[in-house]
């Protein structure tokens, strides 16, 4: 098996740091004492990907943006341990306070006890004594402290309000004044305190854990775990525990997040290109999660109510950004939505369903306000005369901004030098271009001559499609749905990548035809349907995680000679002849037919896909940016 | 018979302590079998804890626990898997850490079945925190 390169390394520990999923946190100075564990004691640990591995991320996450975090999840999963382990990588003290029963508020923030070491007449007769929270609230050179309130909603409702005050100041970077002292100023800073709260869920078999206040919940980020292991976890750490997996599983890389060495400030967020786009969509995602949250459409089962807070989220997810953007903002901000927002949610299908709000949350960089159709390289490459004239055509165009690129397309700038256009810079929008050769072979993509009765019956299958997926009646009535033919097996992966990053609005409703399946018709895929030429693949494990476009480039080189990559033709006469398909296509699986690609309203490039639920084909198309799953499949035809 | 078998079975029991991560749980019907297993927790090596002082300090212990159980000793037992057990003595106001050898040593926790009814009504969920159990 081949090594992890160590930026890939799920935790990396360095002399100095310990990364978690890329989240870096430092050392403490001071690397052992009565309050930090000992990392022999976490020897086997199980770092598994679904649940220890991105709670240790979250963990991460928040100490290094200084946010107190509350973590709800069943007994089982290990909270407790993962804190201790992180502090016994990290040479963190531990303040540990359990809430449950005879706790009072004294026990947590002190109060005076005879004094001990009174030797003479003229030594005090009491001393204030520091209590759990506040021993972890005093700032001690080299230090870094976590204070850990375990059984948090066992709590007594006057801790709790105690506790809020604490929290409160260690946001403003402030003083928490001690009633128990003569209202003594203790300095207090969240770069040196962490504070992290754990709970069960309330009901759900822990006595006594009653559902919190959502108001009270305001203060906190709020995670939420599974009630116990799921399957997966489970069989991957019993399995680890004896031996037959190793302690670390393999991670997916879109499971790593990436922090800034130093840390934007707020003033530099605007220079970031696309800013006030996105943030006008956050809004709406905001308000349309609010939404969901609020008509239980999502939550619905979990005992534990919550809020998205109007001032909290925003602020969070602004400091996310600073901390986290690397130069992506798209993929900056999804990421802070997914913490702030989908990990409060507990059952997939309802992370399933606000993350397809989240992907929305886009910055789309335009290349030019083009109301004509994009020239695709297969109209202008017929010659080199041609070629010339369609360059200086296009260098024109280029030049004032006026006609649509797409990627593959020859252009020639100002200073007479012939470049490939290759897509458009995720950091600033300005388009990215390579020297051209002279020798450019890809992509191949030509206009396609089609009846004129398939290319009508073809353009109201996909506006019924896009209709089904809620793109609205006026852009339907508007939308051009236009063929090209653009071979998939002579795509490189470059090729591949620049599609991904090939966006354009208005050029929604284009789509790709593979040149290999144009001959086919409804008589020939039931013939191949009936003689069982139909081939699922199932990907190896690795794929998961990684985008389509990375996928396909894969699958072409891999099934390419062998085998047929069927398209939009098939996936129309599957949804049209769904008696016919072939059972292996009817497991509930997502079937990616890899030949062809359409433009959704969003101006990005989508696979088309079906799944079956049992009793109708469900219609589908994930972006080229979007990722491969365990659930997805290829369909192939045998030549 | 049970007399016969019982204790041999808890003698057992307390042998697979050692090494394990949680503090082990013993059931008793009654008090008269609680007392008998008091006996056998000594005799098998496993010295008597009056308190959660005696827990950090005895490597293989046991503490007969009594409908009323001392906040400490559930903090103890929560956090023993955990790597590192944290106590704080709200009459000195210090904190007690201890991180458990798990090779070496071992706790188990004696009860008997009426009072672990009450405990647990009254929210210390020693079902819940503690690892092995025994019963006959």
């Amino acid at each position: 098996m081949a090594e992890t390169s160590p930026e890939n390394k799920a935790i990396l520990e360095t002399e100095s740091n310990v990364s978690y999923l890329g989240v870096n946190l430092k050392k403490s100075e001071i690397g052992e004492g009565q309050f930090i564990p000992k990392k022999e004691q976490y020897a086997d640990f199980i770092n598994d990907k679904d649940v220890s591995l991105p709670l240790q991320r979250d963990i991460a996450i928040a100490f290094l943006n200084g946010e107190p975090l509350l973590v709800d999840g069943g007994t089982s999963l290990g909270k407790t341990t993962t804190v201790r382990k992180m502090a016994a990588d990290l040479g963190w003290e531990v303040h540990y306070a359990n809430l449950n029963g005879a706790t009072d508020v004294e026990d947590l923030m002190g109060r005076y006890i005879p004094n001990p070491q009174k030797n003479k007449p003229e030594d005090p007769e009491y001393i204030f004594a520091d209590g759990k929270v506040t021993s972890g609230l005093r700032q001690e050179e080299g230090k870094t402290k976590i204070v850990i309130l375990d059984e948090f909603n066992a709590s007594a409702p006057n801790i709790l309000i105690r506790l809020h005050e604490v929290l409160d100041a260690l946001e403003r970077g402030g003083e928490v004044i001690l009633s128990e002292d003569a209202s003594e100023a203790v300095p207090v800073n969240k770069e040196r305190t962490k504070i992290i709260a754990l709970m069960n869920p309330p009901g759900k078999g822990y006595f006594g854990r009653e559902p919190l206040d959502p108001a009270q919940l305001r203060r906190w980020v709020y995670k939420k775990l599974p009630s116990e292991l799921p399957e997966n976890t489970f069989s991957y750490s019993t399995n680890a525990l004896f031996g037959a997996e190793p302690t670390s599983q393999d991670v997916d890389p879109d499971l790593f997040v990436r922090a800034r060495e130093e840390a934007l400030v707020s003033e530099q967020l605007q220079e970031i290109p696309g800013m006030g786009e996105i943030v006008e969509k956050y809004k709406e995602f905001h308000k349309a999660a609010k939404e969901l949250l609020k008509n239980r459409k999502i939550a619905e089962d979990q005992p534990q109510p919550f809020t998205f807070d109007d001032r909290m989220e925003p602020r969070r997810v602004r400091d996310f950004v600073l901390r986290f953007y690397t130069g992506d903002i798209n993929e900056t901000f999804q990421q802070a939505l997914w913490y702030y927002y989908a990990n409060k949610l507990e059952s997939e299908s309802d992370r399933k369903k606000l993350g397809e709000l989240i992907r929305l949350i886009e910055y789309t960089p335009k290349i030019a306000d083009s109301k004509r159709r994009g020239l695709e390289r297969g109209e202008i490459v017929q010659g080199k005369e041609d070629e010339v004239s369609s360059l200086e055509y296009l260098a024109k165009s280029f030049g004032r901004g006026k006609e649509k690129i797409t990627p593959g397309q020859l252009v020639k700038g100002a200073d007479g030098q012939i470049s490939v256009f290759v897509g458009v810079s995720k950091i600033d929008g300005s388009p990215v271009l390579k020297p051209y050769s002279g020798e450019e072979s890809t992509p191949v993509s030509a206009t396609v001559e089609m009846p004129e009765e398939i290319k009508k019956k073809r353009g109201t299958f996909l506006k019924e499609t896009f209709s089904g997926w809620g793109v609205g009646g006026d852009k339907i009535e508007a939308v051009e749905v236009m063929p090209i033919s653009r071979d998939p097996k002579k795509l490189k992966a470059k090729d591949w990548d620049s599609l991904k990053n090939d966006v354009d609005e208005e050029a929604f409703g284009q789509y790709a035809l593979n040149p290999e399946m144009e001959r086919f018709g409804d008589a020939d895929f039931e013939q191949m349907t009936k003689l069982g030429k139909v081939k699922v693949e199932k990907l190896p494990d690795e794929w998961n995680g990684k985008p389509l476009a990375e996928v396909a480039s894969y699958i072409m080189k891999t099934y390419g000679k062998k085998y047929m990559v069927p398209g939009i033709e098939y996936w129309q006469w599957l949804s049209e002849n769904p008696d016919l398909a072939p059972a292996g296509l009817k497991d509930g699986q997502y079937h990616f037919l890899f030949g062809s690609t359409l433009r959704f309203s969003s101006g990005h490039w989508h696979v088309p896909y079906l799944d079956w639920s049992g009793a109708e084909w469900g219609r589908g198309a994930d972006g080229l940016v979007h990722d491969w799953h365990s659930r997805c499949r290829v369909v192939l035809l045998e030549k | 018979m049970s007399q016969i078998s019982g204790p041999k079975s808890l003698k057992n029991f307390l042998s697979t302590l050692p090494g394990g991560v949680e503090v082990g749980l013993v059931i008793a019907k009654d008090e008269k079998e609680l007392s008998n297993f008091a006996q056998i927790m000594e005799m098998s090596g496993f010295k008597r804890s009056e308190n959660t002082g005696d827990l950090f300090e005895i490597p293989k212990t046991f503490l007969i626990v009594t409908d009323n159980v001392d906040k400490n000793i559930y903090d103890f037992i929560a956090q023993y898997p955990t790597g590192q057990i944290e106590i704080f003595d709200k009459e000195v106001m210090q904190s007690k850490t201890l991180s458990p050898d798990y090779k070496d040593s071992a706790v188990a926790l004696l009860v008997n079945r009426t009072n672990i009814d009450k405990i647990q009504g009254n929210g210390f969920e020693l079902l819940r925190i503690t690892g092995p159990a025994f019963q006959l």
